[in-house]
């Protein structure tokens, strides 16, 4: 029954793949603005993504990874939302004590993202600034803001610009060293078109972000049968998945919470 | 004659307390002149509005969400009135729709919004006339749009579908109560101004701006449906005059979970996908906005947020410096709910704060604006183990343990507390007491503390070992508790690379090799890239003699981590070794490049390694960061014991790495280029013991013993504990003829470190020419064994941390 259902996602995607290789350069545009819409195959490909050792995994990185270098920015954000599925591929393979689990061209399509994204102007090169009461702002006039107990503390620091993040090299290879930088961009890249996506990929985030967090610990022990090791996460990281998180636990109470008067 | 008169006086009088909402006031005219006349059905409605005005005005807004609360004696009276009105068929349509208003808002206050609903469509709300309508009307209609509004809000829908459709109405009621608003509003000011004029008492100014909070609810929720679905922000503008705390709270927690970079939209843009709105509306808003003051040509002045995190967290400031004036702190019995009420505005809006900060990682600025939270905070541990948290993500460590001492006492039985200051102390402080009393805590609270368990034995096995290493006189027994430690960490968590890995650094450190090879090697199949590990791993083999399957592990490690330094430190020792210095000095020139390259040092000069080493002082403030060391800046590090710690530590580190090139210089008997490096490291570190002893060590290869022993001296009167320059003083003095002092001098260095094999060894030869030859002999067979299991550079080298 579990084979059932897998050979039908299979042949889904192995169809889709097929397509995308017969398709002339012309119609392309149109095939990319098709893919939104595609519920069935996004989840196919999600189900293909989470089956471990797919024989599929690799075609799919492969095409992936030619949506990412095409530059259509509707293929790229048919990518991109693939994101969390992805990583958790990526960390749950290392903590894999399976060394056979090689996953090249998993590696190679996160390094294509990753590199097309930090020469994204915009994004590498961005500020950002605290803003502070002490400066007027579209929303306030500066200094009727606040106690007179309080300004010590609101003129102490005028609104300051700060570099958003430190320089990013170009990363040929994947290493322990750089894995976390990597991944902790694309994170972040993810997160800031994140209310774009649709709600396969907020699922897949959040199990990735609960694989991730509970592997190597008691209660893997009910999901997994192979054993797999603690994975280290860095600060940064786990801070956009908390991010990820909030984000998709609200995003689908479409309207505020109906509030009666308060306060 | 005198009835009609007497008539006309009354609607006089009502109808200037209702523009007044002098509720009382009506009450006592409606019942005088029910008295002279006898019943009157308007009369009933004008009461009938009054009690419910009265009646809202008395309960308390919180309770207001709480329909079951809400029955009262007037209320129920009110509805009589009203019924009454109703009944009547022979009424003037306008009062029959002002009574249908006022009942649905009853309706809507019994928390019955279908009720309300229907009575607004018996009403036609939608088709009331504007023109000419006293001020009182224009307020009962925008307030009547408004609950209208809430009342669909309210309402559960079957079919997901018509979500939007019910959407857009809503906005569209709340848009209509907005615009009737301010048209009330702009009346009040004229009446306010024109009764200002005729008298000089200012009777209305109580009542001035006030919108009752059925409006102002109204117009925060057409705030947030605007921002949710993307409709003109320019209805900004209406209420900015008018921003209060929640709203801004409100819009900051719909731009924090709702909206991501790319949907976002500045707030004086217009959003994408909206039509502009035509030039003739927007000069009609500018005309009707009385109270909001015309900016756009001020605007560009003004600072305008360029992404969503940045607006958020510019309407959290300005709800927090709000929620900081307006909280109630009395801790009488009788403000205890309005403190609670104000607490928990002051958590969420720190919460929300803790989210947007975080995101761009300003942890210092957010440990600031908890600080003014703690005037809410007594007691309340979740405001408390927040700035705890700031206090450490910002590296002010020495603070954050106190915080948390507190936190604590507030919440005992957490491991996760103990254990993060224990973290702190060990790593950033050096705190090892402190750092023993927190793991102990964690440690005692045996079983609740579950999974932590074992890292409170980790964390007490880590602190007796670094105990074991700062101190020359460190008791034995601790060190057996050290491994019982461990071991017990272990035990409770085999699962974890982390105890494995600091049990196989103890039992290397204790020269115990094979069994930390077999640790290190279950640490690595737990964590296969563990830098640590390997390097571990590396050092073992290394102790085996095993020199090339050690540089085989470096490589492989460095292929890992191509830009660690302390890897590329063994891994030049070990090529000087068994390599010889040619390759050593190529790996110490890619050290430095690696160096140069992985701090985009400005100074384009040529690529020697001296340049590389002149760049190093613009580069020390990120270099700490890299070394995981704390701060130097933290300005509250009181004990100078702290700051000379870190200090030595990091020029320790520093000097590891940075004088490799000296060091393989001085190996192949080069003074020359050796005086070189050290010559350009001096002028860095002036005061470095290193210095010192690398000159000594010059010194010495030219034969200039006296020059020699004069550096040493210097060197250890800077760092008294610094065993290498101990042992080749010795070896000098023994060349200059004082074997007694030398003896000493070797003595205090075995004393220091008893595993320095070197010293030993000098010590024996001391000893032997000193005649001791017995005593020689013992000291030289330690030294022998102490060599074969040397590794190639100290195990301490290995950073330990929790």
């Amino acid at each position: 029954m579990y084979n059932g259902w897998c050979k039908m996602e299979q042949v889904l995607v192995q169809g889709w793949l097929s397509e995308f290789k017969t398709l002339p350069e012309t119609s392309i545009p149109d095939f990319a603005a098709k893919l939104h819409k595609k519920s069935a195959l996004q989840s196919a490909i999600h189900k293909v993504l989470a089956t471990s050792q797919s024989e599929l995994l690799e075609p799919l990185c492969h095409q992936l990874c030619e949506f990412v270098r095409s530059g259509n920015a509707m293929l790229y954000r048919f990518t991109l939302q693939f994101l969390p599925a992805l990583i958790t591929c990526l960390l749950t393979a290392r903590a894999s004590r399976d060394p056979r689990q090689a996953c090249g061209s998993l590696e190679a399509l996160l390094l294509a993202l990753y590199n097309l994204e930090i020469c994204n102007k915009d994004r590498s090169n961005k500020s950002f600034t605290i803003p502070s009461l002490s400066t007027p702002s579209v929303y306030h006039e500066g200094g009727n803001m606040g106690t007179m107990e309080m300004e010590p503390a609101l003129t102490g620091h005028e609104a300051t610009s700060q570099a958003f993040s430190g320089s990013l090299c170009h990363q040929e290879t994947f290493t322990a060293q750089n894995r976390f930088d990597v991944l902790t961009f694309l994170l972040l890249c993810y997160n800031a078109s994140i209310s774009c996506m649709p709600t396969s990929s907020y699922l897949a985030l959040c199990s990735m972000c609960s694989r991730v967090c509970v592997s190597g610990f008691e209660p893997q022990a009910q999901r997994w049968t192979e054993p797999r090791s603690r994975i280290a996460l860095t600060a940064d990281f786990m801070v956009l998945m908390l991010m990820g998180i909030f984000h998709s636990m609200y995003v689908h109470t479409s309207a505020p919470t109906s509030f009666r008067p308060s306060m | 004659m005198a009835g009609r008169r007497q008539g006309a006086r009354f609607e006089a009088d009502i109808e200037r307390c209702r523009t007044e909402s002098q509720w009382e006031k009506i009450i006592d005219i409606v019942k005088q002149f029910n008295k002279l006349v006898g019943g009157d059905e308007v009369g009933n409605l004008y009461l009938g509005e009054a009690l419910l005005e009265l009646h809202q005005k008395e309960v308390s807004p919180r309770d207001m969400s709480n329909p079951n609360r809400m029955s009262s004696a007037r209320l129920t009276q009110a509805k009589e009135c009203l019924k009454e009105v109703l009944k009547q068929k022979s009424l003037k349509e306008e009062v029959v729709q002002e009574a249908m208003l006022i009942m649905a808002k009853l309706h809507y206050l019994e928390g019955s919004a279908k009720n309300a609903l229907s009575m607004y469509t018996h009403a036609h709300l939608d088709e009331i006339n504007l023109v000419s309508a006293p001020t009182y009307k224009i307020r009962m209609l925008a307030e009547a749009h408004a609950i209208k509004g809430l009342c669909l809000q309210e309402q559960t829908l079957a079919s997901p579908s018509r979500q939007t459709i019910r959407e857009e109405h809503i906005v569209m009621c709340y848009e209509k109560a907005g615009d009737i608003a301010l048209l009330y509003l702009q009346e009040m000011e004229r009446v306010i101004t024109s009764s200002q004029n005729r008298s000089p008492r200012p009777t209305m100014l109580a009542t001035e701006q006030e919108l009752g909070c059925f409006l102002e609810v109204a117009l925060q929720n057409a705030q947030i449906f605007h921002i949710r679905n993307g409709y003109g922000t320019g209805r900004l503008h209406r209420i900015e005059g008018r921003m209060d705390g929640t709203i801004a709270r409100q819009l900051a927690e719909i731009l924090l979970r709702g909206i991501c970079e790319q949907s976002y939209w500045k707030p004086l843009e217009d959003p994408p996908q909206d039509p502009p709105p035509t030039n003739s509306q927007q000069e009609d808003q500018e005309k009707q906005k009385p109270f909001t003051r015309a900016r756009a040509s001020v605007v560009h002045s003004l600072y305008c947020p360029q992404d969503n995190t940045e607006e958020a967290l510019l309407l959290l400031l300005i709800s927090e410096s709000m929620a900081n004036r307006d909280g109630v702190l009395s801790r009488t019995p009788e403000h205890n709910s309005d403190r609670m009420l104000s607490l928990q505005n002051a958590t969420v809006i720190y919460d929300l704060l803790a989210i947007a900060l975080g995101r761009r990682g300003q942890y210092e600025m957010l440990s600031e604006c908890l600080d003014r939270a703690m005037k809410f905070s007594f007691e309340e541990f979740h405001l408390w183990y927040q700035l705890a948290l700031s206090l450490a993500s910002s590296g002010k460590a020495s603070r954050a343990v106190m915080v948390l001492r507190e936190c604590i006492k507030l919440s005992s039985d957490d491991p996760s507390i103990p254990l993060l200051a224990a973290k702190l102390c060990i790593g950033s402080l050096h705190w090892l007491e402190e750092a023993e009393k927190f793991a102990q805590q964690v440690v005692d609270l045996g079983d609740v503390a579950g999974e932590f368990q074992a890292k409170g034995h980790m964390a007490l096995g880590l602190v007796y070992s670094l105990q074991a290493t700062d101190e020359v006189n460190f008791p034995s027994h601790l060190l057996c508790f050290n491994f019982s430690s461990l071991n017990r960490a272990h035990t409770l968590a085999p699962e974890d690379y982390k105890t494995s890995f600091y049990l196989a650094l103890q039992l290397a450190i204790s020269r115990q090799i094979p069994e930390a090879l077999n640790c290190t090697r279950q640490s690595l199949q737990l964590q296969g890239d563990n830098m640590d590990s390997l390097h571990l791993l590396a050092l073992l083999l290394s102790a085996q003699k095993h020199h090339q399957d050690a540089l085989n592990i470096l490589d492989m490690a460095l292929g890992e981590y191509p830009e660690s330094f302390s890897l590329l430190f063994t891994k030049v020792k070990l090529e000087a070794l068994c390599k010889g210095p040619d390759e050593a000095l190529l790996s110490c020139k890619h050290m430095l490049q690696i160096w140069k390259a992985c701090y985009s040092l400005s100074n384009p000069s040529d690529s020697g390694q001296g340049s590389s080493l002149l760049d190093r002082a613009t580069a020390e403030k990120r270099h700490q960061q890299f070394m995981n060391l704390p701060d130097f800046s933290d300005p509250e590090t009181g004990s100078g014991y702290y700051s000379f710690y870190l200090e030595w530590k990091v020029n320790e580190t520093l000097h590891t790495y940075l004088f490799s090139p000296a060091e393989v210089y001085i190996g192949i008997g080069k003074p020359t280029e050796a005086l070189a490096c050290i010559q350009e490291a001096a002028g860095l570190f002036p005061m470095s013991h290193h210095v010192l002893y690398l000159r000594g060590q010059v010194s010495e290869l030219r034969g200039n013993l006296d020059d020699a022993k004069r550096w040493y001296d210097e060197a250890l009167a800077i760092n008294p504990v610094h065993v290498r320059t101990m042992q080749s003083l010795g070896l000098v003095l023994q060349r200059l003829g004082r074997g007694g002092l030398a003896e000493k001098v070797l003595r205090d260095a075995v004393r220091v470190n008893s595993t320095a094999h070197e010293a030993w060894n000098n010590l024996g030869e001391v000893l032997q020419v000193q005649g001791q030859t017995c005593a020689a002999g013992e000291c030289l067979l330690c030294a022998l064994e102490l060599e074969a299991s040397s590794p190639i550079v100290p195990f301490n080298i290995i950073p330990r941390t929790l």
